[in-house]
């Protein structure tokens, strides 16, 4: 790949980014000859006229018109952590992991949650009869970054036994489906599920199952036995700025306090992009994100708070990418005595799911950026449409005589909240907060204590089921009802735990929900789930909110992306 | 070699209040409510036992705590601070790259507060409860008084955003490669690479987030030494001076100030290190990867390894700093001895 670098040299002496002495040492360094440098010296337009000389106030402002080069202003040094897939597990960077690897299958739009792509799979999954075998036939011609390597089913089968002994975050999505991965051929897989998953193409959709080189991960330091979770160092590799994927772009520049930049990969399968990098920049602040797209030196701010987001749409010189999250933020109510006390009593809880003023919090503190689904599965999920008009809305009359209907007399609740922090869709905690306080104490004999807790203690007391009532956030794993449908309903698992809740009625929806290939079938019991789980009331949505971006408005085709945050491939700019 | 013995044995103590502040920095760490892993564990991995037991091993948290304590010594001696329960690096990594860009930010702050509170003192002095006095003291309270945040917000807003005469945060401009890292200041790597571009892309970067983070040292610096040096001018040894016959200038210069100079010395060591260790909002507001707010957000994560690692370097810069103030009484008073 000398020649990538060497091209990559001679642009960035033509943008000015480099000094021809740098220029002449690192040509020396890629073994270039002395006539040889000098040639593409005499060849290379002088940095004077190809653009503004670097570190003038002008130079710094060239990238917006740059028609090849797209610059994202991102928090990178708090959100980011990696892209090597077997420990990647964060939000902020599922924009470059999108571009840089690649999974067996893609959902372009997540506005079209059902309309999932084969990316690195030659066609959807063959499954047998009993639906425990998935066959999937790999597509051909599929190279990997630096490398060079062909992508066979042995990197298939070594990404995904990495991604489960690393036993890091994503490793449930490699451990909890199937017992086995077996090779076929060449590229050919066969995936012995553990129970029949319709969800497995959205599963398999999921960054951690991305597929990387086995060759060369190996080779730096990566492993797919059982010693991984101890002795695998590939991680390290990736963050030196490496990158072993079949993406359509391949990383070149690892900094998350500075700059991570990825760059156009000659030997894609696919259309070649129309960008030749995109440069995310670590900027803190997200007001100086939106000024850096408003100076001209970035052209994607990533976050917008939502007073930011009206600004912005009323000034017109810059447009907003909008688009549905899959995230949510919602009240959870401990269902058992110990602790939830008088939360313990269903009609209490769902005499609170009438008295919040929903539409308040979604107009006046999100500014409109956000919706209202009914419960825990947001829209527009299998099901989640189907249930809108049983959700809770505001009423405070029947609030009101479902409170006095229990008997309890004076009520006093305790909300606990993690103290500075935000909710999903960036609102304030502090904000929030007192706006549900406010609206419970309308029910005449309810009164709420706010109980402000450090972060990470609040989450650790609500995963240990300590807490009566408290708030929380969720994000999506894989854009499937059932990611949401599981934690929240299932006797024990991740969420339902926390609450106490257990329904036999749903945990057996759950278990035919699974299973259930006739898709009307399978909505029918994700509706009846989501029902039942209005009526419990163990979790109340608040709101599920809208993702917002700054884009200058050279930027064409980017869209924002419920799972990849923004939709990079297929982005192209105007000069 | 009285000296020498003198900071060598300065040095020796060090150890030992080192070791002091990691033992009670490792014992708050473990009394503080909240478990790391809670805050860096996603919501499906929460349950799942083999998952929590993997990353309890990586951190030696399913140890004791004095057996992690014993540990966290015996790598400490090895320069091994640990690995980052958040970000999974090790610290004496990231504390390489973050310190160097506070030192650097610092060291341009207080060229700063140097270089325009002294000049300033000074002439406040001179001209005591004349106009320059009045403008040098208002300017100084300005520059004592105004808040930080509020400071950098407002220079970002007039000299990037309006008049677009400077840079907006960051180290260099966007794709701008860094100079190989020797020492980790940006300024002196670009000088040792030859690198002029870099140079002045730093430079033009620097020069806000200086000024901003500077402007409180500077404040103090002027007016320490205008209270010193008003002290100094009506000692005997000035009179004296005077009275020989000596030109104004070099009474103020060669005699008075030198004297003056020692109570602003002090403030200065340790303005000097509570910079390094309180850069934090202008870091944060300028985008500068420095230690401040590195220690300020994995602090949230109650990343303990992180902060033990920042704790004992901005104690380590404190006794630094404490000795080269000591080293400079001497200089600037001979009647001061050390050793």
């Amino acid at each position: 790949m000398a020649e990538a670098r060497v091209a990559d040299l001679v642009q960035q002496l033509s943008a000015g980014l480099l000094s021809r002495r740098r220029f002449i040492r690192r040509a020396l360094g890629l073994g270039l000859s002395a006539p040889a440098i000098a040639a593409l010296l005499a060849q290379a337009p002088s940095p004077a006229s190809a653009a503004p000389r670097a570190g003038a106030a002008s130079g710094a402002r060239r990238f917006q018109a740059d028609a090849t080069t797209l610059v994202i202003a991102d928090n990178l040094k708090d959100t980011w952590i990696w892209l090597d897939p077997a420990h990647f597990y964060e939000i902020n960077s599922a924009a470059a992991m999108n571009v840089v690897l690649e999974t067996l299958y893609a959902l372009p739009d997540s506005t079209k949650p059902t309309e999932f792509v084969p990316l690195l799979a030659e066609g959807m999954p063959e499954v047998s009869a009993d639906g425990l075998q998935a066959t999937i036939k790999l597509r051909s011609g599929v190279t990997f970054h630096n490398s060079g390597n062909p992508m066979t089913a042995d990197d298939v089968i070594f990404s995904w036994n990495r991604l489960k002994n690393v036993l890091d975050q994503g490793s449930f999505l490699a451990i909890d489906y199937w017992d086995a991965v077996e090779k076929v051929d060449d590229l050919t897989i066969k995936i012995v599920l553990k129970a029949p998953n319709v969800a497995l193409v959205p599963i398999l959709s999921s960054y951690p199952l991305s597929i990387t080189d086995s060759a060369v991960t190996r080779e730096n330091g990566g492993l797919d036995d059982e010693s991984a979770a101890e002795n695998d160092t590939a991680a390290d590799w990736w963050n030196e700025g490496n990158s072993a994927g079949t993406g359509p772009f391949r990383l070149t520049a690892w900094d998350i306090e500075g700059e991570v930049v990825v760059e156009r990969f000659a030997e894609y399968w696919g259309d070649a992009p129309a960008l030749e990098r995109i440069i995310w920049r670590n900027v803190t602040d997200p007001n100086t994100q939106l000024q850096l797209v408003e100076t001209g030196e970035a052209d994607i701010a990533y976050s917008l708070d939502p007073d930011a987001a009206v600004a912005v749409k009323e000034a017109g010189d810059l447009q907003v990418l909008t688009g549905p999250t899959l995230a949510h933020e919602y009240l959870a109510l401990h269902t058992q005595e110990d602790p939830g006390g008088p939360v313990a009593t269903k009609e209490l809880r769902q005499a609170i799911g009438y008295a919040i003023d929903y539409q308040g919090i979604i107009d006046d503190l999100l500014k409109g950026a956000g919706i209202k689904p009914a419960t825990i599965v947001p829209e527009p999920l299998l099901g989640s449409e189907a249930v809108r008009e049983f959700g809770y809305t505001t009423d405070l009359a029947r609030a009101q005589e479902l409170f006095d209907g229990t008997g309890l007399g004076e009520v006093e609740l305790t909300l606990t909240y993690g103290a500075g922090g935000q909710g999903e869709g960036g609102l304030a905690l502090e904000t929030l907060v007192p706006k549900l306080q406010a609206d419970l104490q309308q029910v005449n004999g309810l009164t709420v204590a706010l109980n402000p807790m450090d972060a990470a203690k609040r989450l650790e007391d609500f995963r240990n089921g300590k807490l009566q009532f408290t708030i929380s956030g969720w994000s999506p794993d894989y854009p499937d009802v059932h990611t949401y449908a599981e934690p929240f309903g299932r006797t024990n698992t991740a969420a339902a735990k926390r609450v106490g809740y257990s329904n036999p009625e749903v945990d057996a929806a759950l278990d035919a929900g699974i299973a259930e290939t006739d898709p009307a079938k399978r909505e029918q019991l994700y509706v009846d789930i989501q029902k039942r789980l209005i009526e419990d009331a163990p979790f109340l949505v608040l709101y599920q909110p809208i993702d917002q971006k700054a884009a200058s408005k050279a930027v064409q085709g980017a869209a924002t992306h419920s799972v990849a945050m923004i939709q990079l491939r297929g982005v192209s700019k105007t000069a | 070699m009285g000296l020498w013995r003198y900071i060598l044995r300065r040095l020796g103590l060090a150890v030992v209040v080192l070791l002091i502040v990691s033992v009670a920095t490792f014992s708050l760490a473990q009394a503080i409510p909240g478990d790391p892993l809670d805050a860096r564990i996603s919501e499906r991995q929460a349950d799942n036992p083999r998952v929590r037991a993997a990353l309890e091993r990586r951190w030696g948290l399913d140890e004791p705590v004095p057996v992690q304590y014993v540990v966290y010594v015996r790598n400490l001696l090895r320069g091994d601070l640990g690995e980052s329960i958040d970000k999974s690096r090790p610290v004496a990594d990231e504390l390489r790259k973050f310190v160097p860009a506070t030192v650097e930010l610092t060291l341009f702050a207080m060229l700063f507060a140097l270089g325009v509170g002294v000049p300033l003192g000074i002439v406040a002095a001179i001209f005591q409860n004349r106009w320059p006095d009045h403008l040098a003291r208002f300017v100084s309270l300005i520059g004592t008084s105004v808040p930080v945040f509020w400071l950098g917000l407002l220079a970002l807003y007039v000299f990037w955003v309006r008049l677009g005469w400077l840079p907006g945060p960051g180290r260099l401009d966007v794709g701008m490669t860094q100079p190989p890292l020797v020492t980790g200041l940006v300024s002196l790597d670009a000088i040792l690479d030859r690198d002029g571009a870099a140079f002045r892309s730093l430079l033009r970067h620097v020069a806000m987030p200086a000024v901003v983070l500077g402007s409180f040292a500077m404040g103090i610096v002027a007016r320490m030494l205008r209270s010193s040096l008003l002290v100094a001018l009506s000692d005997d040894y000035v009179r004296t001076a005077r009275a020989k016959g000596l030109v104004e200038r070099r009474v103020v210069m060669g005699h008075a100030l030198r004297n003056a100079l020692i109570p602003t010395v002090t403030v200065l060591g340790l303005t000097f290190a509570s910079l390094l260790a309180g850069a934090v909002l202008t870091e944060t507001i300028f985008s500068w990867p420095g230690v401040g707010s590195y220690a300020v957000t994995r602090a949230v994560k109650l990343d303990y390894p992180a902060l033990l690692g920042v704790t004992l370097f901005i104690a380590f810069a404190y006794i630094v700093f404490n000795l080269v103030v000591d080293i400079a009484y001497g200089i600037l008073d001979p009647r001061i001895r050390i050793g």
